[in-house]
């Protein structure tokens, strides 16, 4: 078998997969490669499968490739030539990222995998840029100053080759400048995104946009932040990556364009059958929620389709929105329920509340 | 800070050529500009190269007063070019000669600058060095014009060389509008450059001859002619299929000078199938200039060249259809991105453009013609319903590939076509349950089979589907391929990690299962479930499922083909004995 084995090829024909389908033949590449015994395209073909489905997919899906790569990567540190551990560094940082929206996860292994990542980081010498963001990142349901200190703490520290775009970079400061209540800091971070000068990833200008929306519609800001969904609308549904963008979009169109946002549910909601990221699924379900809100001060019921696997499922596809709209808070609280459980804080309560508020 | 600039800011040694032959047009365009008795001909650069040794690179531009040497050589980076012309850049200009001159510090430890100005000053020598020192003497005499001499650093003797010079001139300054001469010690010179007038006035042989000698002999099949507000030259349409990830390849100009062989970000990604000598005045490039910088004009060239394939396509449609043809055929996936994107060049080509289907392979003027059918994404699914689709003589299309989605999305709007999508759940329904009757006289049967496949963690149900002689059917979900998937890596790995993937699949059912569907109409099976020799009934049900795993087209593992082997020779002895 492994004398037919041919790597290249099998990722010349993946390309070829729409975004969507790409994962599952990714993981029987990953098979191929496991089966013909080819050390460097079983560590290529699972370090695809993570980036996937970090980028395009369900990023705890990346989890299992990484601890997998980690293995093999050990055992033979030789096999992607001098850039492999680059590769296992990365790897490591996309099955760690995730860890934050899953609550299942206590607080205490996400140590434990910072530390673990920490020791990878000071091995080889690279990521130290990238280290801080995550600490940042899961910092900011915990202790927004904390997470500020360690955002500050990112952005002195130099870049690398593991370090995330730019622009993502740009965006991550307007992120966090807007949470610390800071726009002008955040105009600043946004300039070179918004003049077009930092154009880099998938997701530029897509997380920069996010924030914005975010920020302006917890203040009840519509006209501030119907722009940004306007433009977010354009490039925002691309694949299940994208759900937490079409979250954002959804909660300015409930007021602005009902009838698109229904369609962008329709859209979404497969999306989220199965889906083990849970923040993405709360962003995404935090929208649908407030479209559908609106919708009820207009109209008893509605027809959408709904797929099977959601239990509030109906074959006739009509509902009423005061009980559709019951189900998805019903949900948005369990899940606001355990992240905050796992984290000891209030932030999903408290987010979930501002939603709330902005709707009355 | 030299260094830095000179060593870090290009990615390539081979710059220093193209950032020469910038500061010699420049200067011969502002000698152009101030002395109107000048002739566009007169301009001239000349090339001399001491074997190993030395580059001497000389322009009849405008040369440099002492004012200007101390203004632009002495300080780095600072450039003549940067004055405003009421206000703006002055848009003639191609380069920053502080900057640009850096770049001669990677093939030579000094510089050594000549210069005479036309505005009448005596000449003067300038010699800078890495460390960022210089000198700066009066010469006795010099034409009006610049030369600068490099010394070979250590290293970097290749560079020395004329073919290796002549190469550089060609690749980096093809069209430029001044000539290039290189001077032999004979007293021989060779023009290096060449630019063509107007491209749409070629014959198209002309256009494919000069496209095969600019692009190292590859072969094209068609040329389209660019000439837009913001682009001059042509687009080659390559003579063979090109992978979507091949962006580069392009000779791409600003001012006729090569600024950029990548496609991205002025050529659309779906440019792959083309490979473009264009010439741009008026985009802006990088502090590098090595690509564009992305703006309002930029987008507008973009469109432009859109349109101009656009326009070509439409062209072809009406007179040359079996062109048409041909060029879709090689580059379906190129232009499956090109229809998504443009409606008009949908409508142009959708029917040349081949889908996957129960069926094999269509093109859309058959799907348009097919009637009802079903599309459906995921490949692996595709591979497991297109059994029962074909036979119960239904037509299922797949849009797993790239921009299939999308086009059938389209088809299905603008022609109004009953095609729908297969959800999730279909696979279910086109599955029907047997009779309670049946699930009990199957009952001892199903066990024996159930245990026999435990071990490729598979489950079996009996269930009524078509085609009859489709025994068995292998379905793996994307849910259970992925906890497989955890299972998996949590068994190889310790510590935290382990730990951590425990954690995920907290609540998660123990061992999640395939599941092989056994088809009560087909008459293998049935006749299968009367079998009561445990034997025998357990290694026919394992062959049903290796011939379930090949039906459906999934991939076999050594264990699974190991197991074949074994249960193909108990059969075997079992005849025998």
């Amino acid at each position: 078998m492994s004398s037919q084995f041919d790597g290249g090829s099998i990722e010349a024909q993946i390309q070829r997969i729409a975004r969507p389908y790409r994962l599952n033949a990714i993981g029987d590449a990953i098979k191929q490669a496991d089966e013909a015994e080819d050390l460097h395209w079983k560590l290529m073909f699972r370090y695809m499968y993570a980036s996937e489905a970090t980028f395009h997919d369900d990023p705890p899906k990346a989890m299992p490739m990484a601890a997998e790569f980690a293995q093999i990567f050990e055992q033979h540190p030789d096999a992607l030539g001098p850039d492999g551990k680059e590769a296992y560094v990365m790897i490591m940082q996309l099955a760690i990222d995730p860890i934050v929206f899953l609550p299942q996860i206590p607080l205490e292994q996400w140590e434990q995998m910072m530390e673990q990542f920490w020791q990878l980081i000071k091995r080889y010498h690279i990521g130290h840029r990238i280290y801080w963001w995550q600490k940042c990142r899961f910092t900011i349901y915990l202790d927004l100053e904390k997470a500020f200190a360690y955002y500050q703490k990112f952005w002195k520290t130099g870049r690398d080759v593991l370090s995330d775009c730019r622009a993502c970079e740009h965006s991550y400061g307007v992120q966090m400048h807007l949470l610390m209540g800071d726009r002008e800091g955040a105009e600043r971070c946004a300039k070179p995104i918004k003049s077009k000068h930092l154009w880099f990833c998938n997701d530029t200008p897509h997380k920069m946009l996010v924030a914005y929306i975010e920020d302006a519609m917890d203040r009840g800001d519509l006209s501030t932040a119907l722009p940004y969904a306007r433009q977010l609308k354009r490039i925002g549904h691309r694949d299940r990556g994208d759900l937490t963008y079409m979250g954002a979009v959804l909660r300015c169109f409930a007021y602005d364009d009902k009838a698109t946002a229904l369609d962008l549910i329709e859209e979404g909601l497969p999306w989220t059958v199965g889906l083990w990221d849970q923040k993405m699924l709360y962003d995404f379900y935090k929208g649908v929620w407030t479209v559908l809100h609106q919708i009820g001060k207009e109209r008893e019921t509605l027809q959408i389709h709904i797929p099977k696997k959601l239990s509030i499922y109906r074959e006739d596809d009509t509902y009423e929105v005061a009980a559709l709209e019951a189900w998805f808070y019903q949900q948005l609280e369990d899940v606001a329920g355990r992240f905050d459980l796992r984290n000891g804080t209030d932030y999903f309560a408290k987010d979930l509340e501002k939603a709330v508020t902005v709707l009355a | 800070m030299l260094d830095i600039l000179s060593n870090h800011l290009y990615k390539s040694p081979d710059v220093f050529v193209r950032e020469l032959m910038q500061n010699g047009v420049d200067a011969v365009t502002a000698r152009r500009k101030r002395d109107t008795d000048w002739q566009e001909e007169d301009g001239r650069i000349d090339i001399r190269v001491a074997e190993g040794k030395q580059i001497f690179f000389r322009d009849n531009g405008a040369g440099l007063t002492q004012e200007e040497i101390h203004q632009f050589l002495a300080v780095i980076g600072q450039s003549s070019k940067r004055e405003l012309v009421q206000g703006e850049m002055p848009t003639d200009f191609i380069g920053r000669f502080g900057i640009g001159l850096l770049s001669c510090f990677m093939v030579s430890d000094s510089i050594e600058v000549h210069t005479r100005s036309m505005a009448g000053e005596s000449a003067y020598v300038w010699k800078g060095y890495a460390d960022g020192t210089y000198t700066l003497e009066p010469l006795e005499d010099a034409p009006v014009g610049t030369e600068i001499i490099l010394t070979a650093k250590e290293g970097s003797e290749q560079y020395y060389h004329p073919e290796k010079l002549k190469k550089l001139v060609q690749h980096y300054g093809l069209t430029l509008p001044v000539s290039i001469y290189l001077c032999g010690s004979d007293g021989h010179r060779e023009l290096l450059n060449y630019r063509p007038e107007d491209y749409s006035s070629l014959s198209i042989d002309q256009l494919l001859s000069l496209g095969e000698w600019l692009f190292d002999g590859e072969h094209f099949i068609d040329a389209i002619p660019i000439q837009t507000p913001h682009l001059s030259g042509v687009a080659y349409i390559v003579g063979h299929q090109t992978d979507v990830s091949v962006k580069s390849g392009h000779r791409i100009h600003l001012k006729n000078m090569l600024l950029t062989e990548e496609g991205n970000p002025l050529l659309p990604e779906w440019a792959f199938f083309l490979r473009c000598f264009l010439n741009t005045d008026n985009l802006r490039p990088t502090a590098s200039r090595e690509n564009f910088y992305e703006n309002d004009e930029l987008e507008l060239a973009q469109q432009e060249f859109a349109a101009a394939i656009q326009q070509h396509f439409a062209m072809l449609d009406q007179r040359k259809p079996d062109k048409l043809q041909q060029i879709v055929g090689i580059h379906y996936t190129a232009m499956k991105s090109m229809a998504v994107w443009n409606d008009e060049i949908f409508r142009l080509i959708i029917d040349y453009l081949p889908f996957t289907t129960s069926e094999g392979t269509m093109y859309g003027a058959a799907l348009k013609q097919a009637g009802k059918a079903a599309v459906i994404g995921d490949i692996e699914r595709f591979k497991q319903l297109k059994p029962m689709f074909i036979a119960r003589d239904m037509l299922l299309i797949c849009t797993g590939y790239s921009f299939d989605d999308e086009l059938i999305h389209k088809m299905v709007k603008t022609y109004q076509l009953p095609i729908y999508p297969v959800q999730e759940e279909s696979m279910e329904l086109l599955l029907e349950d047997v009779t309670f009757e049946e699930k009990q006289e199957a009952f001892q049967a199903l066990r024996e089979i159930n245990q026999s496949l435990r071990e490729f963690d598979c489950k079996v149900e009996l269930k009524r589907f078509y085609p009859v002689d489709l025994p068995a059917l292998y379905y793996l979900s994307d849910d259970v391929a992925f906890l497989r998937q955890v299972q998996g890596a949590k068994e190889v790995s310790q510590g935290i990690f382990s730990e951590t993937l425990t954690s995920l699949l907290q609540g998660v059912e123990e061992r999640p299962l395939a599941c092989l569907y056994l088809n009560c109409n087909s008459p293998l099976v049935r006749r299968l479930l009367q079998v009561t020799h445990e034997r025998k009934l357990q290694s026919v049900a394992k062959v049903l499922y290796i011939h379930a795993m090949v039906t459906g087209g999934h991939t076999l593992h050594r264990q699974e083909l190991q197991m074949l082997s074994k249960e193909l020779l108990y059969m075997i002895d079992e005849e025998t004995m």
